[in-house]
């Protein structure tokens, strides 16, 4: 019992990284109508300074550069609103794509291949025969903060109405003037910076590679979508489930196996047709 | 019609095949008889019947697969299992290379491409990854990390020249059935299905099929490509066909253009010859990263599209000539009516 106990609350601590990076991915599928597939990106080059750089220094200048790189795809995106010819969501999903393939290719140029850390908490409290360990609930407290914060921020904050606003719709957003555009644009700098601190959390937890990039995005579609594309509380709920599935996975199929979890998640809630893709309604 | 009209006629028709074939023999010309280059040839012919069905699928149905390379390590591996493992002749070994892709991508895109289309490109990120694990972790039927060697080369072929010569021919067939299906109601069904989902719904055209029996195709296709590539390289491993190509296939259709048959060779042609002068895979990944990005924005249809205009008049031309010559008939033809009565 309490080896199955150790599990699930690893899988929780496992799974607030996986809902840090599947409430920015959420937030911003609900504003803009785009998926953006360098979410991981972002995670991986904040948890990659923090680790280069070390200390409060590294983890506020990765937070930073993670916005950075959402200022760049928020550009992105009004360039292409502006310029392009095609305006259709795809187009810009592909772009993201070659952001993330330009981020995962940069991050392996500046590193190398390694995996890096960053410094967390060792201790390890043993309650009623479970070990927990200290890093792990100082993940979750963040991770709640953060989203807390981010859910206060949507549902009572002029910029959070804004941004409901022009989730619900664009056109009437425009018309009652809400700045349509850059309250998109402030989604994806405010999504890029909640992933850099979801790449930083794993930097100290388990470690973070280039790798990682392509890791996070196909663990944030997953736990994003598990529970319904419809916001940031089904976001969170959908990353603790993820990681609670994916922790019993790996304790208890063969060694290995528990990497096919994420993939299979994706394929059974796309064929049920409750992915929630095909309506962008934010709700906090 | 005589002659020279039917001739002008097929060659306007096929100019995309004829130009292909053309710049293949020039190339063999160039090249001769043995030359270290018709490697590099190969690999572009390669990347471009993988990435043409994508190129017909995304240009003309709005269908965006990431993981089309992916569907080429699918034929690839089937391949080599057969051949290797169990015996079986390269050429028996074809129908199955296409058909696991096929049937995988069919039974996986039915359902999902019910729902708009971002679905499906989660679905394709899904099956790269799965594979990729599936193929590593499957033991010694796929050669584990380490992939499967000893692959028998390309039947009919006894050097490079001459496996150049095959993927020509492989990748001439496929221009051919771009441009054949972009004529037909089912490439017209596609393309009305990318404009407007809706409308090509309420004119009875079912949407979820069309864009799976595509879909179902463009992997079929690569996995033909990955039958050649297994055969041409003599090994397959995990990290053959993975992501990082699945990205290289998407930048080869954006860069050359993803409505024409002979864009994905120009940009695979780009990718192979820049990737050779690059310094490491590292820089080339920023780079084309970028390009990508640029592409998107400021030239839709990619670099195919420059000499669009040109080709166009050429078209044009031709079928001016070609009129001009059947109305000039026609008054002879009137001409020597009204004498003879």
């Amino acid at each position: 019992m309490s080896t199955f106990a150790e599990f699930v609350l690893n899988g929780i601590f496992l799974g607030v990284l996986y809902s840090l990076v599947a409430i920015p991915l959420t937030s911003i599928w609900t504003t803009t109508d785009v998926i953006d597939i360098n979410i991981g990106g972002y995670a991986t080059v904040a948890g990659i300074i923090a680790a280069t750089l070390g200390g409060i220094v590294g983890i506020i200048l990765g937070v930073f550069a993670a916005a950075a790189m959402g200022v760049i795809t928020g550009a992105l995106f009004y360039l292409f609103h502006k310029i392009s010819v095609i305006k259709d969501p795809i187009t810009i999903v592909l772009a993201t794509f070659g952001l993330l393939f330009a981020t995962t290719s940069a991050v392996q140029a500046a590193v190398g291949t390694d995996s890096h850390f960053v410094p967390g908490l060792t201790s390890i409290f043993l309650v009623s025969g479970t070990h927990i360990s200290a890093q792990g609930i100082l993940n979750l407290s963040i991770a709640t903060a953060l989203f807390i914060v981010l859910a206060v921020t949507m549902r009572y904050t002029l910029i959070g109405l804004k941004m409901r606003a022009a989730a619900l719709s664009t056109q009437s957003a425009e018309l009652i003037g809400v700045p349509v555009r850059t309250v998109q644009i402030t989604a994806f700098i405010a999504g890029a910076a909640i992933a850099g601190a979801a790449g930083i959390l794993a930097a100290i937890s388990v470690g973070i590679s280039y790798a990682s990039a392509t890791q996070f995005t196909i663990f944030a579609f997953t736990a994003a979508i598990i529970c319904g594309l419809k916001g940031p509380t089904t976001a969170f709920c959908g990353g603790l489930l993820l990681g609670v599935i994916d922790s019993l996975s790996a304790g208890y199929l063969p060694s290995g196996w528990s990497a096919l979890v994420p993939p299979l998640i994706i394929f059974a809630v796309l064929a049920s047709g409750r992915a929630g893709l095909s309506v962008s309604k934010a709700r906090a | 019609m005589n002659t020279g009209n039917l001739a002008a006629t097929l060659a306007v028709r096929h100019r995309a095949v004829l130009g292909f074939a053309l710049a293949a023999v020039v190339t063999m010309l160039i090249l001769g008889q043995q030359n270290t280059a018709y490697a590099t040839a190969t690999s572009i012919l390669i990347f471009s019947l993988i990435s043409i069905p994508l190129a017909l699928i995304y240009g003309h149905g709005g269908i965006v697969s990431l993981c089309q390379a992916t569907f080429a390590g699918m034929g690839g591996y089937a391949t080599a299992i057969l051949t290797v493992n169990y015996g079986w002749s390269a050429w028996q070994a074809l129908p199955l290379a296409m058909a696991v892709p096929g049937v995988l991508s069919f039974a996986v895109s039915r359902p999902i491409l019910r729902l708009p289309l971002f679905a499906l490109v989660l679905g394709t990120v899904a099956i790269g990854e799965a594979w990729s694990f599936g193929v590593s972790a499957a033991g010694d039927t796929t050669g584990g990390y380490t992939g499967i060697y000893g692959i028998p080369g390309i039947p009919l072929a006894t050097d490079d020249r001459q496996a150049f010569v095959v993927i020509v021919i492989m990748v001439a067939i496929m221009i051919i059935l771009f441009e054949n299906f972009t004529r037909t109601a089912r490439g017209r069904a596609l393309n009305s299905i990318r404009v407007d989902p809706t409308m090509a719904l309420s004119t009875g055209t079912n949407v979820a099929h069309q864009r799976s029996i595509a879909f179902t195709f463009a992997a079929a296709v690569a996995g033909a490509a990955g039958w050649y590539f297994a055969l041409y390289t003599g090994y397959i491993s995990p990290v053959s066909l993975s992501f990082n190509q699945d990205a290289a296939v998407i930048f080869m259709v954006v860069i050359g253009g993803r409505r024409s048959s002979v864009g994905p060779i120009i940009g695979a042609a780009i990718y192979v010859l820049f990737g050779d002068l690059l310094p490491g895979g590292v820089v080339q990944g920023v780079l084309f990263g970028a390009v990508l990005i640029l592409i998107l924005l400021f030239m839709q249809d990619g670099i195919v599209s420059i000499g669009s205009p040109l080709i166009r008049k050429i078209s044009n031309n031709m079928r001016t000539t070609k009129s001009d010559q059947c109305k000039t008939q026609e008054y002879t033809v009137q001409g020597s009516g009204h004498g003879d009565a």
